[in-house]
């Protein structure tokens, strides 16, 4: 049966929680509260702890669907919020204030997981490491190095791929994020990197002036200098990945609220080392598990 | 301690990892650990490459330490993995490109190279610390992996055996090598046939290139001049670096190269190539050995030299005895177990 979630929020906090809500309802319906009320759906996302009061009353009267009071994901960001949410017996909590999050924040707790308002889904997007481009940039007959600048008047197609191909790329901030997710050694402005949290020299290398020549030149050096890209582009995946990833949390928000099983003890170690789980050895490892299990293979 | 050493063998293939992963266990032991070795076998077409990386994510390993020591032993799954690396996965990195590596530029090659480099960074990455054989492999992992690694050194096999002669120069010029493609026994044939001075010579070891190489030396008329012995035993091994004049070993980008220490051990200088990589750190020009551009020609104005000069020979041979003296299983145990 496809799972219904449904949105619980005011209409000035809707708009900022639909991505990370598409992601939780992948595969789902997605409904608004307001319209459906709690019928037939499995599971809520709320706004915020205010929301969630409102609705409390008629979640507790809910039982259709899966026959169950459904599921609630609350955002928060205070730990006034937090409290409350659990108070509300909130499923699972998640906020966009980093500060907040994780078992190292003020609450010392696995949640509120962190959805970062600029986040990106690392799902989808691959880090490529730079021999990896290397040997890209030779499958497609491009020059080596390729030193690119890439900013948002790109389409964004166009941008994805020449961030997955460049040797180094100097990169404004809007596509700061898709750089940083796709291992891309990057030359940034200040300002770029201050409004993310960069540090010169560890995620990406910080041009010194406004002048673009300056962030060019800067880039081709970088360019040349393998070990360099090579462990830039490794810290500015972990910072993606620790900073930046929405498609994780939403994961685990979607598992919280019962509408992904948990995962395989395989498919955990897969995780581990981030492999995607359209690739072939998702696959493979899959397969040689149903032979055990006597389940079709994916 | 209780530590496991983690390798990774292909069926019925044997060598220097072996022998490495058998000698530190040993010395393990000898330091009062307990030590096993455990291995997991592995297939290197780039099919099935990552079924073993899978398998040492799930083993359970129940030991304080675990020392991966080559891919993809690595993925083994411990808080505390210190990984001593002889090698990642060559066709992936540093032999792209060379005719036995299966990662071309096809669409799935490419997916799977994406895919291997990632998984090695995180795989090394989870290490608290992490050793190298040699300085080139640590300089190959922080290229291309971005990742810092310590290269520390070890006694090559027999090394308790060899010795220098004691007086006299050598009457014979050595190649121990195993007879593949990326050790390049045709370039000593080659430079045996350039020589000026007619010195008799030993190819020692087996190999696929074996039969290609008789044919060789047929071919350049050194026939007659140079042994071509197969296996040797130990014991003899070890009396032909004693009487070696020069050892020749100039295999491509090699990873470390025990012949090397064992030559010098034997206080015998080396003759290498430019491009033999771990051997560099070893055979300094002129000093511990002479390093050559490779070609026969250089190869035999090298081998002239040390026979036409036996005290530049033994000069050399006594500086890399130097330079290697102090190497030994002790000081590996004490760095990867953490002790100070």
């Amino acid at each position: 049966m496809t799972p219904v979630v449904a949105l619980a929020a005011t209409a000035g906090e809707a708009r900022s929680l639909v991505p990370f809500l598409s992601l939780v309802g992948s595969g789902g319906r997605i409904v608004s509260w307001h319209r459906r009320g709690a019928a037939g759906v499995d599971a809520v996302v709320a706004s915020d702890p205010g929301m969630l009061a409102q609705i409390a009353p008629a979640l507790a009267e809910s039982k259709v669907g899966r026959g169950e009071v459904p599921t609630v994901a609350c955002r928060v960001r205070s730990a006034g919020d937090f409290a409350a949410a659990r108070e509300l017996s909130a499923t699972v909590t998640f906020t966009d204030v980093a500060e907040l999050a994780g078992p190292d924040g003020p609450l010392g707790d696995v949640e509120p997981l962190l959805v970062p308002e600029h986040g990106i889904d690392l799902g989808r997007y691959p880090v490529i490491p730079p021999l990896s481009r290397q040997r890209m940039r030779e499958a497609h007959g491009l020059p080596d190095p390729l030193v690119l600048a890439v900013d948002a008047s790109a389409p964004p197609r166009s941008s994805s791929t020449s961030l997955a191909l460049a040797s180094a790329a100097v990169v404004d901030l809007a596509l700061l994020p898709l750089a940083l997710a796709l291992g891309t050694p990057t030359v940034v402005d200040v300002d770029a990197a201050s409004r993310f949290g960069l540090t010169d020299g560890v995620e990406v290398l910080v041009a010194a002036t406004a002048d673009l020549n300056a962030a060019d030149r800067l880039a081709a050096t970088l360019a040349r200098d393998e070990e360099r890209c090579a462990a830039l582009s490794r810290r500015a995946r972990r910072f993606a990945e620790r900073h930046l990833d929405v498609a994780g949390p939403a994961s685990a928000v979607r598992r919280a609220l019962g509408l992904e099983p948990e995962p395989s003890l395989i498919d955990l170690r897969l995780e581990e080392v981030r492999t995607p789980e359209w690739s072939r050895l998702t696959d493979r490892a899959h397969h040689a598990l149903a032979l055990f299990t006597m389940e079709p293979s994916r | 301690m209780d530590v496991l050493v983690c390798s990774t063998q292909v069926p019925f293939m044997s060598g220097g990892l072996e022998l490495m992963v058998s000698n530190l266990v040993d010395a393990l032991r000898g330091s009062g650990h307990r030590a096993e070795a455990v291995s997991v076998p592995a297939a290197w077409d780039r099919v099935r490459l990552f079924d073993a990386a899978m398998a040492w994510r799930l083993v359970p390993l129940d030991a304080e330490l675990v020392i991966p020591v080559n891919f993809p032993a690595y993925f083994a799954r411990h808080h505390n993995k210190v990984p001593w690396l002889a090698h990642q996965h060559r066709a992936a990195y540093d032999a792209l490109g060379q005719p036995w590596s299966d990662f071309g530029v096809d669409t799935a090659s490419l997916d799977d190279h994406r895919q291997l480099v990632d998984w090695d960074i995180r795989a090394l990455a989870e290490a608290p610390r992490r050793y190298t054989i040699s300085g080139v492999v640590a300089d190959r992992m922080r290229r291309w992996c971005g990742l810092d690694a310590t290269p520390l050194y070890q006694p090559p096999p027999l090394a308790d055996q060899l010795k220098p002669r004691a007086t006299g120069a050598g009457d014979h010029i050595l190649c121990p090598t195993r007879l593949e493609g990326n050790k390049r026994p045709g370039m000593f044939v080659d430079g045996l046939a350039a020589m000026r001075n007619r010195v008799p010579a030993v190819l020692a070891g087996r190999g696929s290139l074996a039969g290609e190489l008789e044919a060789q030396v047929d071919r350049l008329g050194l026939d007659g001049r140079v042994d071509l012995p197969g296996f040797v035993p130990d014991d003899d091994l070890v009396d032909l670096f004693r009487r070696a004049t020069a050892v020749v070993y100039s295999p491509f980008d090699e990873d470390y190269g025990f012949v090397t220490l064992q030559a010098f051990l034997a206080g015998v200088p080396v003759v290498t190539a430019a491009d033999s990589g771990g051997v560099l750190e070893w055979v300094e020009h002129e000093v511990t050995g002479l390093v050559t551009d490779g070609t026969a020609e250089s190869m035999a104005a090298a081998l002239d030299r040390l026979v036409d000069d036996p005290e530049l020979a033994s000069r050399l041979g006594r500086a890399g005895r130097e330079r290697v003296a102090d190497l030994s299983w002790d000081h590996v145990v004490r760095t990867l177990v953490g002790a100070r």
